[in-house]
Order: C-alpha cells, then structure tokens, then sequence
C-alpha cells in the first residue's frame, strides 16, 4: 500500500467516523421522538377510555397511577419490589436473545420454579439462611428443568422453540393448580377451616428481609438480588469467552459453528439459563412478596419479563430502566384499581403504555424490513421488469 | 469500552437503589405525620381497641370520622358474574344508596396479589374493608398494618377462615345448607319420579366435594334408591365446558340438575330448561325467575347485609366469628318454587327437616360423611 | 490514448423483419455523471450502442460499467446528463419505466426461482390472466428461435447453471426488449455454454436489429464475441475501439492504464498463455509427489435436505506446500465442500483426513481445530460476524490466543488485532468498529488475517478474488503462493479457470460433487478441463 493510498484510507476512517455520529445524532433523535409520540397517544387513548366508560376524571387516573408507583417513598419500595422479578426474568430473556433464541416461555418457568422453591421451602430442614438458598437454588432448577424440556425437544426432535415453550406454559399452570389442590402435594395443610387450593404459607424465618418499614420507603431485600444479577450477567456478557460465543452464536450461528460453538450446547444452555433465571424469579417472588403458591401465583410476571427483554433488546444493563417502568406500571395499576376504577379499563391503560413502550422498536425493525423488502424486490424486478403492457405486447 | 460500560452500570443501580431510598427517607416523615395524625382522630373520638379481642370499633360506621362513609369491596371474582359475587356488591349498592355511603369495588384480584390490593384500598381512607371470599385471605393480615389503622374489616368466609382479632366474619355450613337442599331436591324428584339428578360444578374443591356429598345424603334421605353424579369441570366461570358437562349428564338421563357454578350457572341451567329437565339455583333466590324449582339460598349478599346492618348500628365486634344456622337465621335456606306442583306441601316438609337439624337432631355432616 | 470512435451505420447484415436498421443510435448515453459522496462512478460518460451490434463494455471491477448500466435501467439516477432511446431523449425513472422502453438485463445473479417450474418463471411478476398454455408455448417458440432449448415443464430446481441462464433470457426477450444488458453472464457457464450463448447474442442482434450489451471483464470474450467495446477505467470512458482492429494487449493496456506485466493479474484478465504460465509454476518449485498429505477427504457423500446429492463419492488429497486448484463450473458441489471443511455439514458416507488424523466432520470447529482454515465464498455467510467488532473477528475462532479460561482479555485482544491490522495492512478507522462497516476487500483481508495467524495446515480458499479490484486480487493470490512456500496445503476453488491455472501445482476439476480428475499442471490444457467441467471423466 503505497502512502498515499494511506492517506486516503485514514481520511476515509474520519469521515466515516464523522458520519457514524451524525448517524448515532439521528437515531437517537427518531427514537426520542418515537416514543414522545408513541406516550402521548397511549395516554391520550387511555384518558379518552377513562372519560368514556367511567365518570372519573383522566387526570385523577394519572394522578392515581403516579401515587401508586413514585409519590410516596411505600410506593417506590413497591414499585422495585414489582420491578424486581421482572428484571430477573428479563435478564434470563436477553441472555437467550443473545443467542438467537426466543425463550417464549417464562411464565411457565416462573410457576414451575415457584413450586420446587415452595416444596422445598416447606419440607427442608436447616438453618434459615442454608434453607432460603436451597429455596432459590430450587427455584432456578425448577425454571431449567421446564425450559430444558423445550431444549430436549429442539436439539433432538427439531420442535420449535417458540410453540414449545409458548405451550409449556399452560402445562405449567395446570402442574400448579394440580399441585396446589392436592393435600399429598403442595395443598394448605396448617389452615384448620376450608383447605382452599393454595400452598402453605413459606414460614416467617425464611421471608426475605424487608428494608425500612411502611408507611416509608420499604422494599424486599430480594431487589439486591436481582441488583447482583444484572451486574455478573452484564460483566459475564462483556467480558467472558462465554458472553463473547453466545453473541457469536446469535449474530451469526453458521459463523459460530465453524468457530466451533455447538448450537445445541450454546444455545439449549442459553435457553436453560433463561429458564433458571425465570425460575429464580418464582423463588424470589416466594420467599420476597407472595410467600405462597397459588395457582394464579405468576401474575404475568414471566410476559412482562419477556415483553422487558424485547424493549431492551440484547442489552442487559438496559433491562433495569425498563423493568422498573413495568413495576412502576404494576404497583400504579394496583393503585389505581383501588380507586374503583373497572379492573378492565386499569388492564387497558396498563397494556397502552406497554404497547407505547414497545412501539418504537418494533417500528424501526419494521421500517428497516420493509425497505429491504423493497430493496430486494427491486432486484427482483431488475432482471424482467414488467410493464403494464406486457399482457397486450406479448 | 467495556469498563466504562460496567462502571456506567454500576452506577445505574447503585443510583436506582439510592434515589428510591433517599426519596423514600424524605417521604417517611409527611406519610408519618399523615398516619399519625389519623390514628390520633380515630382514637380521640373513644376506646382505641384494636387487636384486642372482642374490640367494637368507636364512631361506625363513619370510623376515621372523615365525614364520609367508605367501603372497599375486595372480589377475587367478577363481580358482574349473575350470581355469588354480583349478590355480594348488590347488597353493599343498596344499602350505599340508601345510606349515602360511598363504595369501591376492586374485583378479578389474584389471591398473591391480595395484600397489595388491601393496602391500596386502606389509602383511600376507608372505613370498612369487606372481603368477599375466603380465598383473600392472605390480604387479612394487613389489617394489623399501619395503613389499614382506623378500619373495620369484615370477610366473607364461606366455610370461614381462621379468626383473628383484626376482623369479623359471617360463615355458613355448607353441611347444613347442602343436605337441606339435597332433602328438597329429593322430595321433588319422589313427586316427579324422577330418580336421577346430576351435580355440575366447577374444580373440585373441598367445598364442592362436601357439597356434593352433603346433597347426595339429603336426597338419599328420601330416595335411597337415588342415583347422584358429580361433574367437575375445572372452572365455575367457563361456560362453554359446563355445558359440556351437563350435556353428557343430560345423556346419561339426568332428571333435575344442580349446577353449582359461579358465571356459568346460568348457561347450564338455561341447557337443562332447553331439555326439560327441573333444575335448581344455587346462592339467591330466584323462584321468580325462568323454571327453577328450588332456590339453594346461601347468598353472601344476605351475610353481608347482616353485617352491613351491624355496622350501621354501630355494633361490628372485631374478632367474633357469627355462624349463620339453617333453621334459625333467614339465611342459608332452601325454597321450593312455585313452579313444582305440590310446593308448599313440599315446602313445610324442608322447613321441618331445617328444624331438625336446628334442634341438632340431624348432624348433615356426618351424614354427608356416611353418603360420600 | 483515446482511439477515434467508430461511427457511422453499421457494416452489420443487421436487417430483420421486426426493426430494419435505422441510422439512429439503439441507445446514446451522453455525459452521464454520478459521484457517491466523494466518489465519482461515472464522469461525464457516452456511450453509443447501434442496433444489430453486440457492445462489450470492458472494465476492472469498480470502473463504473455496473453503474453506467444500472442508471440505463432506471435503478440508479444519474446526477447529469441525458439517456437518448432511437433518438428521442427520455427519463427512466424506475425499472419499469426502462421495460417500456425496451431495456432488459440479465444480471449476474439470476432471480430465478427454483421450486417453480420454467414457464412460471417467465410468467412470474406478470399481471392479468394467466394461461399456461399460451405461456408454455411461447417459451417453446422463444427458444426455437434462438436455439434457447429448455423445457417449459422442467422445475428450475433441476437445470444446470447454464440452463438457468437460458431461462432469465428467454424471460427477457419475451419482453421483447430493444436493448438486452448481459452482466459477466459467462463466469457461470462451460466453455461450450458460454460459447452456445455467443451464437444465440449473435442471432439476436442479426436477425431482429436490437441492441446487445456485454459487461465482461474477461478481455477473451470480448474479442471472441463483440462488434465494438467502449473501455472504461475509475468511471471515465478510456477508449472506444472496433473489436476487429485491436488485439488483448492492448485491450489490458486500457483497461488497467499500465502495461500488465504481473503474471497473476494477467491471469485474472484471461490474458494469460497457458505454456508460460505452466512454465512459471514448474520453475516456482512443484513440491512434488512425495511430500506429505495434510489434507485427503475419502470418498465423501453428502445429500442437501431436498435429497439431492451434492456431493457424490469426492476425493482428493492435498499435499504440504503445493495448491490443488479445483476447476468446475459454479454449483458443482464447491460450495458443499467449502461447507465441509468448514465444519457445516456431516457426511453421509466417507472421511476427511488432516495430517494423517480423521477429523469429526461436522462436530463444530473441529476442521478449525484440526488446523484447517477458510476463506469461504460467501465471507458474511460463514467467514465473519457483521455485527462484532474488527477486534473480535480477528479471534472468531481462536480467543485461546487472548483470554484466559473464563475471561477474555480486552488488553490483549486489542494487540493481536493492532498486530494483525498491521501486518495484513487492513484500512480501519479503529480495531473496534464493526466489521459491518468495512469494505469487502477490508472484510476479506481480516478473514485472511485470521485464518493465517492461526498458523494453519491447509488453506482452504472458495473464489478468493472473486469481486476483488485487480491490487486486492494481486495481494490475495500472493498471500496465497506465500502460505504454500511456507509449507500450507492450500486448496484454491475457483470458476475462474485463469486464476486455477495460474495459481495452481496441480488442477482438479469437480462436477456434479465428484472429480472428474487431477492433472499436473504442465499437462493441463483448456481442452481436456473443458472436457472435464462438461462432466467426461479424464
């Protein structure tokens, strides 16, 4: 390479440079005003519903959702503890979409960790600290297993990820309400009156510790938990041979193999970790807020997890903002339904906001398809364009 | 890049973890004063009782004597359901209408979401929690809480939950009620001859299984020679598979029909009136309506206008559970409609065994023991 | 340099019954401009095409004939400048527009689509009624007149390359197009392929009076099979000749604007004389039939998933030190081979040894492992990840060589990719840009950056100069002969038989996913390879 060929390369570098941040400039700015738009026809939509079907103001109903989530430090406390096994889940949600595979499954998981967490929280022996980590342990092994039913089915039988782990979903809450109305199972057995299909009460000694006390600011300790787990999957992500195939694998698996990442390993362990983290989330959710099995325990905790991961795309440290926007969501919603507001119209202004929040990336990835949609049909049409007239000439 | 990536994590957290708790310390003291000042009102208009046993409240039914009356109705189901829980929240309209009370009414609440919804619901200010189910229970103890401080709170147990100080409640035997249903249903089914009668309910519950088996005993009580079956469909709200389960006992030759459901009462029973076969109503009264020839009459509607009325008196004790008797209280009941030939002949025959098993002379549960 | 351009009507029997021959030009490009940012891809070109000619337009990749020829087409917009069609001047705006005006082009990738049958290919995109007869009958037609012989009825899945080809024709010359672009169209075929679409072009343009456009750079074809060529270089026109009156030298001298004396580059321009390079390679020292075999593949099957056999019972050994060029006509089982020593693909039957030790086909990684590097056809396809950094491509399948057992080290991984950057002489802006933003030659150098650093035994090199300029392809074949003279088996598969012999020790010839045979490169001649990439075993 002679030297002014050099020259010409490094002036390339710079200008592409300069163009790379007047593009990152322009991106930021489309996706700012994306979700302005995007918020602003939710919560127009919602106060039109609010106006319509109930004789409540829309600006009492924002003003509910805001007391329920931010205003007063119980609310806040409330709003990380909702947020918490959200994060957890999505932080299990992205370690699979980084490897290419989407893990439609971690309500189930969430449930099925939740009941080997409550068995064994109800039958182990030991001191409270050894027990509540069996718990959890429990708990990931519980989301594994389920997510690794999926994974069995993928790398031997070819099943597809997504209806498989979409289906064990609902086998998974039938295992539960089974469960849960079997007294040789998991069903209440301290309760002398009516025996209702639920689990006993995980005892006192083994409910995670509570930070400050209501009517302050007061939040399981179960939020550290997840703290912890944002910061290793982040680190292990950036920094690890680990992090460094399975974003390979995603990115490009016929790449990865010839590099020698087997997908069947890589990948079905990926599905499986997002299945323990989902499970993990059941235990923590056991032992932090619900402290019992029920068989509506999941709450939709897994969808939000899932919904979590999709806006942060395959950024785990950007799942924390967005799960405490849905614990904000959850614990505002809650509020807000206690004012007698119908519950449907409070689903409704909640799956707006969702929706508004999920708008804009799914916008640019669909904006971005329908011009290589365009581009390729172009090249379609390069090599036998065809007039109107073609029917006539020919 | 990527250090500068963790160290940009690391203080996302930390400043997540932090900003909540500092804005939450800055908020301990206003939300304090606000409680305290509160319980100071609650406590300075009488005896401040709380937790302790047999406690009546001070200043029913206005008890944090804001000047309003507020109840909060916490419905684990539809309380647009036709049925259990609508009979529930009608009760509690007409005597807000009548009182000029105010009520909010939370339904389709998840039972591990009970707690949460209890303690939003005591941030309305309100004077009466009235739960109204026992599958809620989990939300009882935050009756203890601070929040909840300055409330009177009332559950709809049903079979009744385990009592506290903190709460009152009004339960049935669902023994005494089922058996005297069973014992009209046999009687119209020896009036009709009929001799098959078909039970649909929705999972199979204790409650249910016990009702079943209680209804069983009572129609044997007439008709030995009786055949019951029992169908559990695994959900009281979903229609279409109740329909589907009375149907193929409709197959089997079913004469009267017991659907003991939630939303899809009425979907079975309108089946059983398209095929001719008598059917009967659980919870309210509805001889009026359509062709039903007995009403089943446990609704937690009339438990709870029971308390309503106590409240309003100014009588709620805190810590009582109050047993309503077939036989001696108004409700639970059964009552053979006017559609059936012959009712009230019928009628007085039911009304005697209600006062058989008043007088303790029929224990329906060890019937139903010995019939299941 | 410029040589006077040829005017005037044409001396060509071009008089058809459809168009009798006019005075006035098919097509007269004058003045088309078109800069890319900085870049100029075409400055201030003419371009005059006549009826009843077939036009070569002669160029390096990136001289600007792809450009000029989409702008005729309606996919590009020209800055400056005027498009004249039989003398009217006139706007085309989109690809459509430029069918109503009787242009068509057969592009170098055909848009075929293979599950379909041949007939509804031609009809594909067409509005109105559909009538298969009809449809059937005039593909029959089109190709008797042209000796396009294809069935109508045959699933495009199950032609050759060539005849697939055929196909994309006679969808164009349905359309009835004054003006027919053909784009490289021989870089698919055999020799006897590409020699029966000379005579259909010719028939073309003789018999009916229109237009043929042939974009080539192969400097053979384009004296074998033009009238006139308009030479273009860095997006200018250099020189428009009659083909009669000029030879292959000077046709080189044009094209790349210096004398060419390099024997590979000469190569890559179909330039070369097969006794000299044979010659040349003997002299560079043949390592003979005694060194070791690094890497043999054993009677090798493998079936795609619609059960056609892609490979049929391969063979071939690769000795240390030498390059075994593979000829054959694209789609003869190159790439499933590529596939498989990239560990892509298990064998049905057979097995691959490297250095004397089998290889678990098809575990992942395990060629890479067992010391065999690719630079494969397709480098966004398997070569490297888009979306990871310059840095991270450079270890895809060797991070041992910068991270611990758990973690990998960003310090260390910065310096082999500085090392490697250096080295391989690799235009980045910074180790840590996504490799998405690189330029294919760039892309390519990183690959071989990679697959080299890693010290491999066999090479394994699928079409590497394929879409490269004439100094990447000089870089590329060096880098190639380097690594054999260091003791590399590298196996070199090309369609570009030039490239083959001028590169090679020995020549194989693949067809149909077995080989046809092996010649040492001194008793290789175009006839018995032709022979061979026909499918005649030696």
């Amino acid at each position: 390479m002679s030297a002014a060929d050099r020259v010409g390369s490094e002036r390339l570098g710079t200008a592409s440079a300069a163009a790379a941040v007047g593009d990152r400039a322009r991106r930021i700015a489309v996706n700012v005003a994306l979700y302005t738009l995007a918020f602003a026809t939710a919560l127009a939509l919602s106060a039109l519903l609010v106006v319509v079907a109930t004789d409540a103001s829309p600006g009492t109903v924002f003003s509910a959702m805001y007391e329920g989530s931010l205003k007063t430090g119980a609310a806040r406390g409330l709003t990380l503890d909702e947020a918490t096994p959200v994060l957890i889940v999505g932080l299990g949600a992205v370690i699979a979409s980084r490897a290419g595979i989407i893990n439609i499954g971690p309500e189930g998981q969430l449930l099925i960790g939740a009941t080997t967490a409550t068995a064994v929280a109800l039958h182990a022996e030991g001191p409270a600290w050894l027990v509540i980590g069996l718990t959890l342990v429990a708990g990931a092994a519980g989301g594994a297993l389920w997510a690794g039913i999926a994974a069995l089915l993928r790398f031997t039988r070819g099943v597809d990820v997504v209806i498989s782990t979409l289906l064990l979903n609902f086998i998974a809450a039938e295992v539960v309400s089974y469960a849960v109305g079997r007294p040789w199972l998991l069903q209440e057995t301290t309760s002398n009156l009516q025996k209702l299909p639920q689990s006993d009460r995980i005892p006192e000694e083994l409910q995670l510790p509570r930070l400050g006390s209501f009517p302050g600011f007061n939040v399981s300790s179960a939020v550290f938990i997840a703290a912890a787990l944002v910061v290793v999957v982040a680190f292990m992500m950036a920094r690890s041979r680990w992090g460094f195939r399975l974003k390979m694998l995603g990115y490009n698996p016929t790449a990865a193999r010839k590099a020698g990442v087997s997908v069947a390993l890589m990948g079905g362990g990926a599905l499986l970790l997002s299945g323990a983290f989902a499970g993990l989330s059941g235990g923590v959710m056991l032992t932090g807020t619900v402290f019992r099995l029920q068989p509506g325990f999941s709450q939709g905790i897994g969808f939000n997890g899932l919904l979590a991961a999709l806006i942060a795309r395959r950024n785990p440290i950007a799942v924390v903002p967005v799960a405490f926007f849905f614990g904000a969501l959850r614990a505002g919603g809650g509020f807000l339904a206690s004012t007698g507001v119908p519950r449907f119209l409070v689903d409704i202004v909640q799956a707006l906001l969702v929706l508004a929040a999920l708008f804009p990336p799914l916008f640019l990835d669909l904006a971005r398809r329908r011009r290589e949609l365009r581009n390729a049909r172009a090249a379609a049409r390069r090599t036998a364009p065809v007039p109107e007239t073609v029917g006539a000439a020919a | 890049m990527i250090s500068h990536k963790l160290r940009y994590l690391l203080a996302l957290t930390m400043g997540l973890v932090l900003v909540a708790a500092a804005c939450g310390g800055d908020d301990d003291d206003t939300a304090g004063e606000g409680e305290a000042t509160e319980t100071t009102e609650g406590g300075g208009g009488g005896e401040d009782c709380w937790g302790e046993p047999e406690c009546v409240p001070p200043n029913q039914p206005d008890v944090n004597q804001d000047g309003t009356v507020k109840i909060g109705i916490l419905s684990p189901g539809d309380t647009n359901d036709n049925g259990y829980y609508e009979s529930f929240v009608v009760t509690a309209r007409e005597f807000a209408e009548a009182n000029d009370w105010e009520l909010i009414i939370v339904d389709k609440i998840n039972p591990a979401d009970a707690q949460e919804q209890a303690r939003n619901i005591c941030r309305q200010s309100v004077d009466m929690v009235a739960i109204a189910a026992g599958e809620l229970a989990d939300a009882v103890p935050v009756a203890e809480e601070d929040v909840c401080a300055g409330t009177v709170w009332y559950v709809s147990g049903g079979a009744g939950i385990e009592q506290t100080p903190y709460f009152f409640q009004t339960n049935d035997d669902v023994f005494e009620s089922q058996y005297t249903a069973g014992v009209a249903t046999g009687l119209v089914m020896k009036a009709q001859g009929v001799t098959k009668a078909g039970f649909v309910t929705g999972p199979e519950l204790d409650f249910a299984v016990n009702a079943f088996n209680a209804w069983t005993a009572g129609i044997k009580s007439v008709l030995p020679d009786a055949e019951t079956i029992a169908t559990y469909t695994g959900d009281f709200d979903d229609s279409a598979v109740g329909q589907e389960g009375a149907q193929a006992q409709l197959d089997q030759g079913v004469g009267i029909m017991y659907p003991y459901l939630g939303g899809a009462t009425d979907a079975v029973a309108q089946l059983a009136f398209e095929n001719g076969v008598l059917s009967i109503t659980p919870g309210t009264d509805r001889c009026g309506e359509e062709q039903f020839a007995i009403s089943s009459i446990f609704s937690p509607g009339d438990f709870f206008a029971a308390a309503l009325e106590d409240f309003e008196a100014g009588k709620v004790t805190l810590g009582v559970t109050r047993t309503f008797e077939i036989g001696v209280d108004p409700v639970p009941t059964v009552k053979i409609c006017d559609t059936v030939e012959g009712a009230a002949d019928l009628q007085a025959q039911v009304d005697d065994v209600m006062a058989q098993i008043a007088a303790g002379e029929i224990d329906p549960a060890a019937e139903a023991g010995a019939g299941g | 340099m410029t040589t006077p351009i040829v005017d005037g009507a044409s001396d060509r029997p071009g008089t058809g019954e459809a168009r009798p021959a006019s005075p006035v030009p098919a097509v007269e490009l004058r003045g088309i401009t078109k800069r890319f940012g900085s870049v100029v891809a075409c400055d201030r070109v003419d371009l005059t095409v006549e009826r009843g000619e077939i036009h070569g337009l002669l160029g390096q990749n990136g001289a600007g004939k792809s450009t000029l020829m989409k702008i005729l087409l309606g996919l590009i917009t020209p800055d400056a400048g005027q498009i004249v069609i039989n003398g009217h001047p006139v706007v085309v705006k989109d690809p459509l527009a430029a069918a109503a005006i009787g242009v068509a082009m057969v592009h170098q990738h055909f848009s075929v689509i293979p599950a379909l049958t041949v007939w509804e290919n031609v009809t594909l995109g067409e509005t109105g009624r559909l009538d298969p007869r009809r449809a059937a009958r005039e593909v029959e037609e089109i190709g008797a007149r042209y000796g396009l012989d294809v069935d109508p009825q045959a699933r495009v899945a199950d032609l050759t390359t060539g005849q697939r080809q055929r196909v994309e024709i006679v969808k164009c010359l349905r359309r009835n197009p004054d003006i027919l672009i053909l784009d490289e169209p021989t870089s698919v075929l055999t020799l006897a392929e590409s020699q029966d679409l000379f005579r259909v072009l010719r028939r073309v343009v003789q018999d009916e009076g229109r237009a043929v456009v042939l974009i080539s750079h192969k400097l053979d074809e384009i004296l074998h099979a033009t009238d006139r060529v308009t030479i273009m270089r860095n997006g200018a026109v250099v020189s428009r000749v009659t083909t009669g009156e000029t030879d292959a030298r000077s046709l080189a001298r044009e094209m790349v604007g210096r004398e060419v004396s390099l024997r590979t580059q000469a190569a890559a321009l179909g330039l070369i004389s097969e006794a000299e390079s044979a010659a040349r390679v003997g002299a560079a020292g043949d390592p003979g039939e005694r060194a070791d075999v690094v890497l043999r593949v054993v009677d090798a099957h493998v079936r795609g998933p619609d059960g056609r056999r892609l490979l049929d019972g391969l063979s071939l050994d690769v000795r240390r030190g030498e390059i075994l060029g593979l000829a054959g006509v694209e789609g003869n089982g190159q790439a499933t081979l590529g596939q498989l020593l990239s560990s892509l693909v298990e064998l049905e039957a057979g097995h691959v040894e490297v250095a004397g030790r089998r290889v678990a086909c098809g575990r992942p990684g395990a060629m890479a492992r067992a010391g065999v590097a690719v630079i494969p056809e397709d480098r966004h396809d398997s070569g490297c990840v888009l979306d990871m950094s310059v840095a991270e491509n450079l270890v895809l399948d060797h991070l041992d060589a910068v991270s611990s057992r758990v973690l990998v080290n960003p310090r260390r991984m910065r310096e082999h990719a500085a090392a490697l950057i250096e080295r391989f002489e690799i235009k980045t802006p910074s180790p840590d840009v996504p490799m998405r933003s690189l330029s294919g030659g760039n892309q390519q150098r990183v690959l071989l950056a990679r697959e080299l650093s890693r010290s491999p035994r066999v090479l394994v090199a699928l079409q590497p100069t394929h879409g490269l300029d004439v100094g990447a392809i000089e870089y590329m074949t060096n880098q190639i002969r380097a690594a054999a003279e260091r003791g590399v088996g590298v196996l070199l598969v090309s369609t570009e038989l030039e490239e083959v012999l001028a590169l090679s020790h020995r020549v194989a010839v693949i067809h149909g996913g077995r080989i046809m045979g092996v010649l040492p490169r001194a008793e290789a001649d175009l006839e018995r390879i032709g022979m061979m990439m026909g499918g005649r075993p030696l």
